[in-house]
């Protein structure tokens, strides 16, 4: 009976196993832990203090503590009571645009790959090529063009010219399929086209293949194309800078360094609610579609 | 399989297809009358062939695979293809301020700037009245002479003698322009983007001040010249001693006596109104600017009396006269002949600083590109920038992607606790969009308020000195960059093959040594074209620049470079910075330039990378 339960002796080197392990724990994995706390500090700290000062009464004058001592909800009531400056407009046109310009990039350079994936025509090798040209050729080095091309479209269709975020999201859906149509071709290559052609014999057009069969095996990479589309286009700020002059209309990006070239200090803290407010849902937009970035982002770059 | 496929596709997508094509078609029906007249032709030529070809690509079933792409190919085209060859071609102009219209728009302005009172003029009080005819006309009535400074300055000649203005170290001489109305008009003109700056023709300070309307005809009814005007009359007409000056109705075909006894005058003796004529209520003086303003009444010394204005008027002569038989210009009074230089300007054979503005838009060859490298305003802050460009864009890839590197080699090994969560969090950074985190370090770099200089206990000047500014500037993108690094490189690192590290072991390999010889060899495979990627993404990185210190500080011996500038930022305030003239001429060739760069080296990786070769045919 007892013998089943032979009790000190193996707990004896357990101490020993320690001691050692501990030193060689430091040197394995310690020091690891330790990179990744300093990394973690340098990376967050902007962001920890942005949310305390978002709800700290003067962040310019503060003595910079993490948790602020009088927690105030003043910077944002000052953010959405300032008709001058009209965050709420400036929110909403973002997302939305940026929202729109994302489902559409997503569909024209998903339709573009497609093609160059799925068919084989005259031109098929030119057009890709064509395509890699064309993208390094940013689209705001023509923005001189860009702006007076909008104001002649203005002045026949005046919803999508000058100061108009459709006119604006246009401009973008031009940028649309460069490099994000190779990106989803590389995907759609990987999938066998035995499955299109077992579905083509049960009757599908080319259309359901698409629609049904080749998008939504491809989520991951359409996640990610639409994710970096998103993100790029609340960043962007030269086009929309040199489009949108009217206060109603601005995007974000626009908006807010308007708000702060000025009068830094005095717009600081209802600036830093500004900024927590909108980083909010690109974070957890981010964050809820992560497991698909690192294959996505191997498989081509896009933002750096 | 086939209940998922017969969702898409049959009546509704074709409901939605037709739908789609009628807007499209309707909107270009509806829109080729404003075409044809305002004669838009590249706009009609690619408004109607996009309009055909997607009829035709998606109601036909001939060409299958363009279905997929014609949308993005029309949008490509007109905003990215379209402005590139835009771009290409204005870089071969000289379009800028100053040089924005055609050649007749710039005769035409020419002579009316150069509208300038002569010796002995007469100034006079103006009504605007309407005739029987309902045409407006105005009643002049004649202000003594040493009454009339009231109107001096606001027509006098900046632009025929502008060598001499600007060799002179005197205060500059301001003067503003209506427009294409060809009147000198005290109003200021709208400012566009296009139509405001300084034009600089001898040296680079601040020198002859010129606004153009660029056409725009301003309809603000600048009060204080109203007021102004009304001073004059009550001074130069409250006192009748030598009776009441003549007044004369003043038409384009010259100026019409009106006897005194059909004068109508209130208490202080203004001029409110000419029997015969019928008054225009004051607020109607705004809408009838223009016409105001283009009545030219021939006057008694040669020249013509032109409005100031809704109160006053003055007697004009213009010091340059237009000859089209020979396209020359001709000072009448210093007998210099101006002539067309062929780069868009009339200017003086003997002295070419000496130039008539404005000029035109005209085509200027290769001179934008010469300018980069031999004007000596251009050529030192450009190789400033361009040189920065390159440290900037080149630290920036490698800093990033060794901190990055490192931090996945530290965060990569089996077993280690808490992986998934410090992954997770070193990535925000990436997750935030750009512009805001940039904004934010704007405010915590501040040198008087900034968090980092108070928590640090400093007082660097993080923005505000050039070198910091520097410094800041790649700190900042390396807080941004490191991240995207860091992804790229953990997915990188846990795609070698673990038996090749255990081989090198075991051959003898020191951890060093593994790292140098086998998983940098193959991580520079997987990496080199997202790290050719990311120089490129770096080289134009407006953003990291512009929204942090707005490319400054302001460096020595430039009006527009900045110590911080890469050449994407400083284009860009070459064609768009408010308050200075918009080169759009020269910011043209710059982008040119830049994409030779970025083109050549991302062709180069291009070619070397297997993304073409790996297309299956």
């Amino acid at each position: 009976m007892t013998a089943t339960i032979p009790a000190p002796a193996p707990e004896a080197p357990v101490p020993t196993r320690q001691r050692r392990t501990f030193g060689a724990w430091l040197r394995i994995m310690g020091w690891r832990h330790l990179v990744a706390l300093l990394a973690l500090v340098v990376a967050l700290f902007p962001v920890l203090w942005v949310i305390s000062a978002a709800f700290t009464h003067d962040p310019s004058i503060s003595s910079g503590a993490i948790v602020p001592t009088n927690p105030t909800m003043e910077n944002f009531t000052r953010l959405f009571g300032n008709p001058d400056q009209p965050y709420l407009n400036w929110y909403v046109n973002t997302m939305v645009l940026a929202t729109l310009v994302a489902v559409m990039t997503v569909l024209i350079a998903g339709g573009a790959a497609y093609a160059f994936s799925r068919f084989r025509f005259k031109g098929r090798k030119v057009g890709l090529m064509f395509l890699l040209l064309v993208q390094m050729f940013p689209q705001f080095l023509s923005l001189t063009a860009i702006y007076i091309i909008m104001v002649n479209i203005g002045d026949v269709f005046p919803p999508i010219g000058l100061d108009s975020l459709a006119g604006l999201g246009l401009v973008y859906l031009g940028g649309a399929m460069g490099v994000n149509a190779w990106l989803i071709k590389g995907f759609f290559d990987t999938i066998p086209m035995e499955i299109d052609e077992s579905a083509k014999v049960d009757g599908a057009t080319h259309g359901q293949v698409f629609w049904g069969i080749i998008l939504p095996l491809a989520v991951p990479v359409l996640a990610v194309v639409g994710l970096l589309s998103f993100i790029g286009t609340i960043s962007e700020f030269i086009i929309a800078s040199a489009l949108i002059q009217d206060p109603g209309t601005k995007t974000l990006a626009v908006g807010l360094y308007g708000y702060i070239a000025n009068e830094y200090s005095e717009n600081w803290g209802p600036f830093c609610a500004g900024a927590l407010l909108a980083a909010i849902p690109v974070v957890i937009v981010f964050m809820f579609l992560q497991r698909f970035i690192v294959s996505g982002l191997t498989a081509g770059s896009v933002k750096g | 399989m086939q209940a998922l496929i017969s969702r898409f596709g049959g009546t509704p997508a074709l409901i939605l297809k037709l739908l789609f094509l009628g807007l499209v078609n309707g909107l270009a029906i509806w829109a080729l009358p404003q075409l044809i007249t305002s004669s838009a032709w590249v706009m009609l030529v690619v408004l109607v062939g996009a309009t055909l070809a997607l009829d035709f690509v998606l109601l036909t079933k001939r060409f299958i695979p363009a279905k997929y792409v014609i949308i993005g190919a029309i949008l490509l085209l007109v905003f990215q293809l379209i402005p590139i060859a835009y771009t290409v071609s204005i870089a071969f102009t000289n379009y800028s301020t100053g040089h924005i219209g055609t050649k007749q728009d710039a005769i035409t302005q020419i002579e009316a700037n150069s509208l300038s009172e002569t010796d002995g003029a007469v100034s006079y009080t103006m009504l605007p009245l309407y005739s029987e005819g309902q045409e407006v006309v105005l009643a002049l009535t004649e202000v003594p002479t040493e009454d009339t400074t009231a109107t001096d300055g606001t027509a006098t000649d900046g632009s025929t003698d502008g060598s001499t203005d600007t060799a002179s170290p005197e205060p500059s001489v301001q003067t503003e322009f209506g427009g294409s109305d060809g009147t000198a008009s005290p109003e200021p003109s709208v400012q566009t983007e296009f139509g405001a700056g300084e034009v600089s023709t001898a040296s680079p300070e601040p020198s002859v001040q010129t606004e153009f309307g660029a056409g725009e005809v301003s309809t603000a009814v600048p009060s204080s010249e109203a007021s102004l005007a009304e001073d004059d009359m009550n001074v130069g007409v409250t006192e009748p001693a030598g009776g009441w000056p003549p007044t004369y109705i003043g038409t384009d075909q010259g100026l019409d006596p009106v006897d005194p006894g059909d004068v109508e005058r209130d208490a202080t003796g203004t001029v409110t109104g000419v029997v015969g004529y019928k008054t225009i209520p004051e607020e109607a003086y705004p809408s009838l600017d223009s016409q105001i303003a283009s009545i030219k009444v021939p006057g008694p010394t040669g020249g013509y009396i032109v409005a100031q204005g809704f109160g006053a008027a003055v007697e004009l002569t213009p010091v340059v006269t237009y000859d089209e038989a020979t396209d020359t210009f001709t000072n009448t009074t210093s007998g210099v002949v101006y002539t067309d230089n062929g780069k868009g300007s009339f200017t003086n054979p003997d002295n070419p600083e000496d130039e008539l503005l404005p000029g035109w838009r005209t085509g200027v060859g290769f001179t934008n590109f010469y300018r980069i490298f031999s004007d000596p305003d251009i050529t030192g802050p450009f190789a400033k920038v361009f040189v920065w460009t390159f440290v900037f864009a080149l630290l920036t890839v490698l800093l990033t992607f060794a901190i990055g590197l490192g931090l996945a080699m530290a965060l990569n090994k089996p077993g280690m606790r808490g992986q998934r969560v410090y992954r997770s969090l070193l990535i925000i950074p990436y997750a935030i969009p750009g512009f805001l985190s940039i904004l934010v370090f704007r405010g915590l770099l501040n040198d008087d308020f900034g968090a980092i200089n108070q928590m640090l206990g400093l007082n660097i000047p993080w923005l505000f000195d050039p070198n910091w500014a520097k410094v800041s500037v790649l700190l900042v993108n390396l807080w941004l960059g490191v991240p995207y690094m860091f992804l790229v490189s953990t997915g990188a690192l846990q795609a070698i093959p673990s038996e090749m590290q255990e081989a090198a072991r075991i051959d003898g390999a020191r951890s060093w040594q593994v790292f140098r010889l086998v998983n940098l060899p193959l991580l520079l495979v997987a990496l080199t074209p997202l790290l050719v990627a990311s120089f490129a993404f770096n080289f134009n990185n407006f953003n990291a620049i512009y929204l942090l210190t707005g490319g400054g500080p302001a460096m020595d011996g430039s009006s527009v470079a900045g110590a911080t500038d890469i050449l994407i930022s400083y284009t860009y305030k070459i064609a768009f910075s408010a308050g200075r003239g918009n080169d759009f001429g020269l910011a043209s060739a710059i982008s040119i330039i830049i994409f030779l760069i970025v083109g050549t080296i991302s062709g180069i990786s291009f070619a070397r990378s297997k993304a073409l070769r790996e297309d299956r045919t």
